[in-house]
Order: structure tokens, then C-alpha cells, then sequence
């Protein structure tokens, strides 16, 4: 997939553009679910990349809930290379699921947008209904 | 179309198909008409759910009823998805953001998950080229949390049911299992037992004595494990003691167990203290013949060698009061509060049986509207008292 922005600002912190991400996928899909693709996404990354290690989503008790790491609180390139594998990996799931529905929504949002890590091509939001 | 309007018609679906997924009955057909009651609201041509039930069976249902060529696609297309959101699968091809971005994608699937386990895939797709968008992707996602939760509290009563089938199966052949075995050995160990009491009063060889008397008292040991288990499975399958009531005097019941009880242990000293006034009322004497019959054989097998046992009776208000009495050593401390349990034994060096006894002596007490308890100490010994009401 091709993945445009390696020149995300010192304001880009991994952490808030994920929970942005997760923020989304609960909107959009219900936080069980949401958690299903994480998680199916993440086990794929992770093969890439272990420092994806540290990034937990789990059930706890009647809901669900994220844990990343530490160094994700802050900007610094590799958690934001370690976030792009996952979202390299979860991005055309989403859109074997739901086209550019999700996909498109993300990428409209302010985070993503200043730290551009969604394909440009879904940039311009533009869904119909 | 207005927004209200819309808004109205939506809440309106949602509403039934709540309402719709109340009850298991049925439930297939419940699923379709969520499905009818969804595509109803959303720009869609077809709706389908997939589920994958976790024996392995899977099953597709689509509204409206497709064609089998149509039936066949959509059975690949949302198996695909399944595996692609529970396995590792390549997502199909279309994965490149240009792809994605040109090709018209007039479907939207969602994830149905039920504790935390992918149960399936709620699908919708449309014929025309307008992509769905993401108020149907919301509307869907409500739906799926719905059939999640409704799919996997069926799936719990189900195996709930299956369970509780499995058990009683299993419970019904352990009891025919015991009450068999149970019938079958009585007999032989009957005879052995008589066969032996008469060997042993033509003999007068002193090691065959011995013999035949740790043969005797074998055989009368596996007669008490034997009527015990026939008791206890004749118990549980008539659902509880089976108490046949008559009007009769206590005296009566407890003089016969006791001379039973001397005649068969000479060597003990069995006291029997007698109420000062009669004893009577409506209780079943074969039943309260085996309560005291197994506190007397507790009291003779759980105490010294030569020690007395004492059995004695009396009034206390408005209830008889038998007490077996028997010397230290006493039932351990910790023990007492479950001797009545079955499977339990006052003192493991002295087992004898199954540990059924006392637990048949408190349902037969408990059936006949009584009570019994313990007290004991190394000092003061074991004293078991049985109450009983008193007939009016």
C-alpha cells in the first residue's frame, strides 16, 4: 500500500493518533469489533515489528480497553514507524470491510492530517449517502 | 425524504428488531426478519448474515431470498470475511488505496462478536454504483451488537440445556449402576454370611473359628455397604425418603433394635434406659428401625472394645428423645460439623463402611419432620439424639 507522509510534525504523537484511531473504530463499528480488528491487524504487525509488543488491546470485563507503550506518549519516529506497520496492516482490512467508509474518516480527521500516515489517496472525504 | 422522517424510520427498525431478537423460539427466523427489518432502512438490495457456530457448522441467511448462483457468491464472499477478521487470511485483492478509492465498494460488512468471539458477519450490499455510506455502516454496527449479544446468551442456553441433559443422563446411570450391582451382590453376600454363622457353630478347631469369624464379620460389613448404597440410590430416585406412617410406640421400635443389637455383639454391654411414660406417635417403624439400627452400630463400632453403650429414651415437651450413647474416644473436633454428610467418617482408622450411615439416619429424621444432632468429646464420649414429634 502506498503510504504517504514521512515528514509528520514534532506534534505527532503516537498515542493520541491512536487513540483517534480507536476513538473511530468504536464509532463506526462498535468497540467489540473494534477490538477484533485491532487485534487481528496487530497480530499481523507484529510479525514485522515486535516493538508493537507493548500496544494491548483487551476485554475487561464488560468493556474493552487500550494499553500503548510508554514511549508512545510522546513524539519520536520509531513508535510512529512501529503505528504505521499496524495501520499498513489493519487499513486494507478496513477496506475489504466497509470500502473507503472508515478509511476516508480517518483520514479526514485533524490528527491524521497533520501527521499524514493514511494512503492519500483516501485524503479528500468525500462519501456519499 | 426528510432527516426526521429518516431518523423516525430508523429508530422505528431498530425498535422491532430489538424487539424481534426478545425470544430464542425460533430463532433462524428471527434472525431473517431483523435482516427484512434492516434492509428495509438501509440503500441496500440485499442483506445477509453469516454465523459460525464454534461445533463448525456454519450457516448463511440472506433476505430477500436470493437465486442459488447468488446464494453460492455470497456464501464465498462472507466465509472470505470471516476468515479474513478470525484468521490471518490476505484480504481479496482490493487492498491498494487506488483500487479502493475507484472501485465502487456497494457493500459494507461488520463484525458480529458475542463475549469477546467472532460469531459471524452482518452484510449488506447494494446494485447500484451509489457507495454505502457511513450512516449505514452505524445503523449496521447497532444491529451487530444486538446479534451478538442475542446469538451468544442462545449459544449459553443451549449449552446450558446440554449440560444439564448430560448430567441428568449421567446421574440416572450411576444410580441404575449402583442399585444393580448393589441388588445383584445382596444375595450372594447373604449367603455367605449364613453359610458361614453355620459352619462357625459346628466348628470347634480354634484357627477356623478365627477364620470363619473374620469371614462372618466380613461378609456382615459388605451386607451394611450394600444396604446402605440400596437405600441411598432407592432414596434419590424416588426423589427423597419414602416415610410410610402408622401410629405406633417408640418402645417398641427401639427394645427390638436393641436385643437385635445384643444378640449379635454378646461381648458388649448395651444399657437400655426406658421412658418413665409411653412414647407414641405417627412415624414409620421400618425406617426408624434403621435410624437406630445404625446409631447403635456407629456406637458398638466407634467405641472401646468392652465399653458400654447406652441407649435411653424420654419425653421433652412435645418430642420423644432418643439418645445412643457410646465411650470416648470422641468424633474429632472439625469433623462434627459435616458427620452427617454422606461419604463422611468420624474417625478414618475406624471406617467400616461407606460413611452412609448417619447421613441415612438424618434424611430418614429430617423426612419424618425430627431432628438429630451429636455431641462429642475424648472425655464424655459420643452421645448421637434423635427428636421426634409426638402424636397429638
Amino acid at each position: 500500500m502506498d503510504v504517504t507522509g514521512n515528514e509528520e510534525g514534532s506534534d505527532c504523537v503516537t498515542s493520541v493518533l491512536f487513540d483517534r484511531l480507536w476513538v473511530t473504530l468504536c464509532d463506526a463499528f462498535g468497540c467489540s469489533a473494534a477490538a477484533a480488528l485491532l487485534r487481528r491487524s496487530h497480530r499481523r504487525a507484529l510479525k514485522r515489528c515486535p516493538a508493537l509488543a507493548g500496544a494491548i488491546v483487551e476485554r475487561a470485563g464488560s468493556t474493552y480497553r487500550y494499553t500503548v507503550p510508554e514511549s508512545w506518549k510522546s513524539a519520536s519516529s520509531d513508535s510512529a514507524g512501529a503505528f504505521r506497520v499496524w495501520l499498513e496492516e489493519l487499513i486494507p482490512f478496513l477496506v475489504e470491510l466497509t470500502g473507503a467508509v472508515v478509511v476516508r474518516r480517518l483520514a479526514a480527521l485533524p490528527e491524521f492530517q497533520r501527521c499524514p500516515m493514511i494512503p492519500s489517496a483516501f485524503t479528500p472525504a468525500k462519501d456519499t449517502e | 425524504m426528510t432527516v426526521p422522517d429518516r431518523l423516525s424510520r430508523v429508530i422505528g427498525a431498530l425498535h422491532e428488531i430489538a424487539r424481534t431478537l426478545e425470544s430464542g423460539e425460533g430463532f433462524a427466523a428471527r434472525i431473517l426478519r431483523a435482516l427484512e427489518l434492516l434492509r428495509d432502512v438501509l440503500p441496500c438490495d440485499r442483506c445477509a448474515f453469516f454465523e459460525a457456530s464454534t461445533n463448525g457448522k456454519q450457516d448463511l441467511i440472506v433476505t430477500p431470498a436470493p437465486s442459488s448462483a447468488q446464494r453460492a457468491r455470497l456464501d464465498v464472499k462472507l466465509k472470505s470475511l470471516f476468515r479474513l477478521i478470525t484468521e490471518d487470511e490476505e484480504p481479496a485483492g482490493d487492498a491498494s488505496a487506488a483500487e479502493a478509492t475507484t472501485t465502487v465498494h456497494a457493500h459494507l460488512a461488520v463484525p458480529v462478536i458475542g463475549m469477546d468471539l467472532t460469531i459471524g458477519v452482518l452484510f449488506i450490499e447494494a446494485d447500484s454504483d451509489e457507495p454505502l455510506g457511513e450512516e449505514s455502516l452505524r445503523v449496521m454496527s447497532l444491529v451487530a451488537a444486538h446479534l451478538g449479544g442475542y446469538l451468544v446468551t442462545l449459544r449459553a442456553l443451549q449449552k446450558e440445556a446440554r449440560t444439564a441433559a448430560a448430567l441428568a443422563r449421567a446421574n440416572e446411570f450411576q444410580q441404575l449402576l449402583v442399585g444393580r450391582v448393589s441388588h445383584e451382590l445382596r444375595n450372594p453376600v447373604t449367603a455367605i454370611r449364613n453359610g458361614a454363622a453355620i459352619v462357625l457353630r459346628r466348628t470347634t478347631d480354634e484357627a477356623n473359628l478365627k477364620t470363619l469369624g473374620l469371614m462372618q464379620s466380613c461378609a456382615e460389613r459388605c451386607a451394611r455397604v450394600i444396604a446402605d448404597l440400596v437405600d441411598v440410590t432407592r432414596d434419590r430416585v424416588m426423589g427423597g425418603v419414602v416415610v410410610r406412617r402408622r401410629h405406633m410406640n417408640l418402645a417398641d421400635v427401639v427394645i427390638r433394635v436393641v436385643d437385635e443389637y445384643r444378640l449379635s455383639h454378646p461381648d458388649r454391654a448395651i444399657h437400655f434406659d426406658d421412658s418413665p411414660e409411653p412414647l407414641a406417635g405417627e412415624w414409620d417403624p421400618d425406617r426408624l428401625s434403621q435410624v437406630f439400627s445404625n446409631l447403635l452400630s456407629n456406637a458398638v463400632t466407634h467405641s472401646r472394645r468392652g465399653a458400654d453403650v447406652r441407649v435411653s429414651m424420654r419425653r421433652e415437651g412435645a418430642q420423644a428423645q432418643v439418645s445412643v450413647h457410646n465411650e470416648g474416644p470422641g468424633i474429632a473436633a472439625d469433623l462434627l460439623p459435616e458427620i452427617f454428610d454422606p461419604f463422611k467418617q468420624g474417625r478414618s482408622n475406624a471406617a467400616t463402611g461407606l460413611g452412609l450411615g448417619l447421613y441415612i439416619v438424618k434424611q430418614i429424621v429430617d423426612a419424618t419432620g425430627g431432628a438429630v444432632g451429636v455431641r462429642s468429646t475424648d472425655q464424655d464420649g459420643t452421645t448421637f439424639t434423635v427428636m421426634l414429634p409426638l402424636g397429638s
